[in-house]
């Protein structure tokens, strides 16, 4: 690939438009957030959600949309708003429920990874080969949701295990533990060496939404007259999310009676965040213990902590300390860049794989 | 752009050209001279270009003329945005250096006094309670022998009373001795584990102070390098083909169940692609 370095051919994408007119991608299609990592050197993601004008009067003053990620937020009140992504997968391809919901999630699902394309700036002619990252244990329908996703939009497309490509981006295949928290789900998986198998990897839902829900419930609980919706607790989350000893307070301005009112939510904050390392902890310990009693202390001395809720301040010591309590101890390490590490291993995996590999599936 | 061609043009032609006086054009007879100024050059070249795009059927319109410019002046603005955006990062950047060297700073003397405490919790002896073992040996020694007096006791019965009691006393004071090392052992393997902690966070403070000050006077990356695919050569290039390989395979089965839908609907389990090596 024509990798040019200098400063000048920063400011030209096409410059670094890849070999032979081939643009790899990595997509991380995540329940909150999309991000996407190209082989011309953008990155970018946006927020999971597709929105649609809802009558007349929006498409005038929106146009005939889809509309993406902060838009939507921004004028969700005349959209119809779709989260096409839940626990990781597409909504509705996993069961025979309701047809309706589940083709118009199809085609949201359709839109945003069309727009995560277009998010890499890909030429006119340009082949698009892409890896999109799904759950550990996503089933044959929801991988053919996504497969059908994709395929319209790009010429070639693979699937891999979401916390492996985090493993195979950072270059640890062997004796890894993987935790991937997003916001449905939070992924778990065990590399050693080879190709990690049904029993190397453990789906849990505690995640960024059980946090959200915890927290709304407790902030309830404690402040009864507060008002506030689903978004504002996700704000207040990714603002003061901390659970380190010296955390500082979580404060948030939310109406009492329709009066913006000074709130302190810090305790309720830290009990919801550390509400899911109980049950990561669990599943890191079903991970070890099945594991060669030879290797187990290797396992716990390499944790890796990734995906959009790592970035919860002092979750990786909280970690590491309930590990000390429960599993005689172990090493947690959050990977440097939570939001891009799913798509830039998926991205590593798909300019790693030979081209004819990617022809023989186009 | 064409006056700037115009410009090299003439500066070309003047170049090649000599000077000569109106006096000597006189004398050899000329009675006038052509003329072509700057102007003339500019407009000849503009109507070359015209004549050369119409000729080769690339004559732009002047709507087309009038969408490119818009274009242009919309990327431009896109870049002033995007400047303006890199500045505003660079200004957040410089202000996470600082933030950082103050941290730094503080986990250099939380590692220093965690330091100091452990060369001092080591150096410290824990303590054998020997004052109070013994006052409280004499103690019972002096109530036992006069409890054996007070009770006529038989004479000899007294010093073997008071070596169980100093047997006792003894094995207090092992256990005690013992336990009090332990605690003493856990606060020291507690200290060196926060120092440990403690470095950690400094060689990554370390690190993310290097990065915030590079970025700061190189400017920002405008995009992210991938590097080169996976050659043969690269460190543990067998074992990743292989792995690549296997995602391969496991695609292109999963691609072909999905094509099947009887097979789909048959094997329709929790298994993992790339996951399992099951479909």
């Amino acid at each position: 690939m024509a990798n040019s370095k200098d400063k000048d051919s920063h400011n030209d994408p096409s410059v670094d438009a890849g070999d032979d007119g081939i643009l790899w991608i990595g997509l991380d299609l995540g329940t909150s957030r999309t991000a996407m990592a190209s082989s011309n050197g953008l990155r970018d993601n946006t927020y999971s959600l597709v929105g649609y004008p809802k009558d007349v009067v929006s498409r005038k003053l929106l146009g005939d949309g889809p509309l993406f990620g902060a838009d939507v937020i921004k004028h969700r009140l005349s959209l119809d708003v779709y989260r096409p992504l839940e626990g990781g997968v597409i909504k509705g391809s996993s069961d025979e429920g309701d047809t309706k919901s589940a083709e118009a999630n199809m085609k949201a699902a359709r839109d945003l990874v069309k727009h995560a394309i277009a998010l890499a700036r890909p030429e006119k002619d340009q082949l698009i080969y892409a890896v999109i990252g799904t759950p550990a244990q996503a089933s044959i329908k929801n991988r053919k949701a996504i497969f059908d996703a994709a395929r319209e939009e790009v010429d070639s497309v693979m699937v891999a295990s979401e916390p492996f490509t985090v493993a195979y981006g950072l270059n640890q295949l062997t004796d890894t533990l993987v935790i991937d928290i997003g916001a449905g789900t939070t992924d778990l998986c065990r590399m050693h060496g080879t190709m990690p198998a049904e029993e190397d990897q453990i789906t849990i839902t505690a995640a960024g939404d059980f946090i959200d829900r915890g927290l709304a419930k407790l902030i309830r609980k404690s402040h009864p007259e507060v008002q506030f919706s689903d978004h504002m607790i996700t704000q207040a989350k990714e603002k003061f999310a901390d659970v380190s000893p010296n955390a500082g307070k979580s404060s948030v301005k939310w109406p009492v009676n329709g009066k913006p009112t000074d709130i302190d939510i810090t305790k309720e904050m830290k009990e919801a965040c550390l509400s899911i390392v109980p049950p990561i902890v669990e599943s890191l310990a079903k991970l070890i213990s099945t594991f060669d009693p030879e290797f187990q202390a290797i396992l716990r001395g390499n944790v890796l902590l990734g995906g959009g809720g790592s970035q919860i301040k002092g979750l990786g010591d909280a970690i590491a300390a309930y590990m000390d309590t429960h599993l005689g101890g172990g090493t947690v390490t959050t990977v440097e860049e939570p939001v891009y590490a799913g798509a830039n291993g998926a991205l590593r995996i798909a300019h790693d794989m030979p081209k004819e590999f990617w022809e023989q599936l186009s | 752009m064409s006056r700037k061609l115009a410009f090299n043009v003439i500066h070309l032609l003047r170049g090649a050209s000599r000077q000569e006086s109106l006096e000597r054009l006189k004398r050899e007879g000329h009675r006038s001279v052509s003329v072509l100024r700057s102007s003339d050059i500019e407009s000849l070249l503009a109507t070359a270009v015209d004549e050369t795009l119409s000729a080769l059927g690339l004559e732009l319109q002047a709507d087309t003329i009038k969408g490119l410019n818009e274009e242009a002046r919309l990327r431009f603005v896109k870049l002033i945005k995007e400047r303006d955006d890199l500045t505003a990062t660079l200004e957040a950047l410089k202000s996470q250096e600082t933030q950082l060297s103050v941290q730094q700073g503080s986990l250099r003397t939380e590692l220093e006094r965690a330091e100091t405490e452990l060369v001092t919790e080591q150096e410290t002896d824990p303590g054998t309670l020997e004052t109070d073992l013994a006052q409280l040996r004499a103690q019972l020694g002096e109530r036992l022998s006069a409890l054996l007096v007070e009770r006529q006791a038989d004479p000899a019965l007294t010093p073997e009373v008071l070596a169980i009691v100093d047997a006792a006393i003894e094995n207090y004071r092992v256990l005690q001795a013992a336990r009090m090392r332990r605690e003493q052992n856990a606060r020291i393997v507690q200290l060196q584990r926060r120092i440990e902690k403690l470095r950690r966070r400094l060689e990554e403070s370390d690190r993310l102070l290097a990065r915030a000050r590079a970025a700061g006077a190189e400017g920002i990356p405008f995009l992210a390098d991938i590097g080169p695919p996976l050659q043969p050569g690269d460190p543990g290039y067998q074992h990743k083909r292989e792995l690549l390989e296997e995602i391969f395979k496991l695609n292109v089965e999963l691609q072909r169940i999905i094509a099947s839908p009887a097979e789909a609907a048959a094997t329709e389990t929790s298994a993992g692609v790339a996951g399992s090596t099951t479909t």
